[in-house]
């Protein structure tokens, strides 16, 4: 495998803070699934591999080999980081399974697993107090421990962090949350607290792992039109857990991603206003990224952007037109913005054009910057 | 008595109040399809309206629907009884391999609330349960809705099985979901494309003709 670039998370650093002197445009993902992981490294790895809660002696050092293909998966790519998780983890199984029909050409069998978004664990007062919160205790570290002492000099840890609105709705259920909201306001800000203390508890712990760099928050906001739920109900249950996790990320100097798809228009100000680093996750239709970046970009950097629908659905030629339009436009400060895709690096993203988009990053970055 | 308050209750999503006052109008002796076209429609119209300006979301959305549902159990004997035919007769499902629900069910919702009557499929539907399903239902119009990209192609293959069963056109087809766009409806020959729930409502109105 030939690895692409020395890391170098400080020039990542610098772009997600919108600082100069010009500097090559850096890739980043949220993260990528396992399917296209094994392809590009010939190397066996399932997500089970990759998570480290509760694991028993004989699954840990099968734990740690997948981390270790997943570290030379990014460095293969030329990432500046890896991406690890802690072992917080919210016990539910309302999720459905289905075999994954993509056709795709790195994923053989496999399944996918689906949002249950009628219902969940928690309906009333008495499921809240009876659920099996996790004690900040025994949230696991493991994986980013191992991974702090094999990541190479220049390369830092992306610590990819479940959602506050994310998990607060799951628990419920969407459907079930929303009437909640209506019926059960208080439970609503009680499952969104409980889930904010965990969460910020674990993201104190991991802030104090040397080589963690940053955080990557995921939590998906938004559909195609607008957000799942108005921004009061956001400004009033879920931004406040982000002010306490954006508090923790920069008094230990890391950063603090967000990723969240959707139409976020109506609240990009408030995020901006939180204090996130920048954000991530964007689809052509609902407004191309270099639109985002010309209207947003000075006052919060913004990530990848290649859609996921071109991606998965167009060709070679238009990916590499499209990522030259997009860097033409994104990259030509020099910082405020890395390349990647619009949402993650899918199963279901034929390798070639994976490979075309990174490409394109790279002549940007032989062509324009300055050896 | 004035339905008004009804269909207010409606938009504010009072459950309570919408199943009290549809009671109220029913002793009154109101007609069951007067309460539902001037007040159940109207009121769902006023939320398709505030969810599409962005006023109303998810929530509020649902809150208002199980209003509706609320007065629909209450009305249903009486519609069924006096033999009041629906606005149209729709099939809804999200396509195959695909398990997204909360779309469609806004779609669902939407289009039941404006007094089509829906059978909905659920998710994962394959081109064969679509075609039994308007076969058996007599339905003029499929719905289709789909969240990945990977799962598009069950669109195409979906509207095809569709026109081999119905060469004539005259059942319709109108799609919707994240990675939908305008091209792709017609890439695959449907009839219409929905970029929400509310849109789902206007392309039934003009796709399909009036009862």
């Amino acid at each position: 495998m030939t690895q692409h670039s020395t890391p170098n998370f400080d020039n990542l650093r610098r772009v997600l803070l919108r600082q100069g002197p010009p500097g090559p445009v850096p890739f980043i993902e949220l993260f990528a699934d396992p399917g296209l992981i094994q392809s590009v490294v010939g190397e066996n790895l399932s997500w089970e591999m990759l998570f480290a809660e509760g694991i028993a002696a004989s699954a840990a050092s099968e734990s740690r080999a997948g981390l270790e293909t997943l570290l030379r998966f990014c460095q293969t790519i030329g990432y500046d980081y890896v991406w690890g998780w802690t072992g917080l983890h919210f016990r539910r199984a309302n999720f459905q399974i289905a075999t994954d029909t993509a056709a795709a050409e790195n994923w053989r069998g496999g399944l996918r697993f689906w949002q249950d978004e009628t219902t969940g664990p928690i309906q009333s007062w008495a499921d809240f107090e009876a659920y099996p919160w996790p004690r900040p205790e025994h949230i696991s570290y493991h994986g980013i421990e191992h991974l702090n002492a094999i990541v190479p000099e220049g390369m830092k840890i992306s610590v990819v962090v479940s959602g506050i609105f994310e998990n607060s709705s799951w628990l419920m259920g969407l459907q079930a949350f929303s009437y909640a909201l209506h019926d059960q306001p208080d439970l609503v800000a009680a499952i969104c607290a409980r889930v904010g203390d965990l969460t910020a508890a674990a993201l104190r712990h991991a802030a104090t792992v040397d080589n963690v760099g940053m955080f990557f928050l995921g939590d998906d906001l938004g559909y195609a039109t607008e957000t799942l739920v108005s921004p009061r109900v956001l400004r009033q249950y879920i931004f406040p857990q982000y002010t306490r996790l954006l508090q923790i990320a920069h008094d230990a100097n890391k950063l603090l991603l967000l990723h969240s798809c959707g139409n976020l228009t109506h609240i990009m100000d408030d995020l901006v206003a939180l204090g996130f680093d920048a954000k991530h996750s964007f689809e052509d239709k609902i407004m191309p990224v270099e639109d985002v970046y010309r209207r947003w970009g000075d006052r919060i950097a913004i990530l990848g952007g290649i859609d996921m629908d071109l991606l998965t659905r167009g060709s070679e030629d238009e990916v590499r037109r499209r990522t030259r339009a997009v860097l033409e436009v994104c990259a030509a400060k020099g910082t405020g913005y890395c390349l990647g895709t619009g949402n993650s690096a899918a199963n279901y993203i034929p390798l070639r054009n994976f490979h075309a988009m990174l490409d394109e990053g790279r002549r940007w970055n032989r062509d324009r910057m300055p050896r | 008595m004035d339905l008004a308050q009804l269909k207010q209750r409606l938009v504010d999503g009072d459950a309570p109040a919408v199943t009290e006052l549809t009671r109220q109008a029913l002793d009154a002796g109101r007609a069951a399809v007067s309460i539902l076209n001037e007040a159940l429609i109207p009121g769902m119209t006023a939320v398709g309206e505030l969810f599409q300006n962005g006023e109303y979301f998810v929530p509020e959305l649902l809150l208002s629907a199980r209003a509706m549902y609320a007065a629909l159990d209450l009305l249903r004997p009486h519609l069924t009884a006096s033999g009041v035919a629906p606005a149209g007769r729709v099939v809804m499902g999200t396509v195959q391999g695909d398990l997204h629900d909360i779309g469609k069910k806004l779609v669902v919702i939407m289009l039941e609330g404006n007094g089509y009557q829906v059978t909905d499929l659920g998710t994962d539907v394959s081109p064969e349960r679509f075609v039994a399903a308007v076969k058996e239902s007599g339905a003029q119009l499929v719905g289709l809705s789909a969240l990945l990209s990977t799962t598009l192609p069950a669109m195409g293959q979906t509207v095809r099985a569709i026109r081999e069963f119905d060469p004539s056109g005259s059942v319709k087809v109108i799609i919707g979901g994240a990675p939908v766009t305008q091209a792709f409806a017609h890439s695959i020959g449907a009839d219409g494309f929905g970029r929400d729930a509310t849109a789902a409502v206007t392309l039934a109105r003009q796709l399909l003709p009036a009862p």
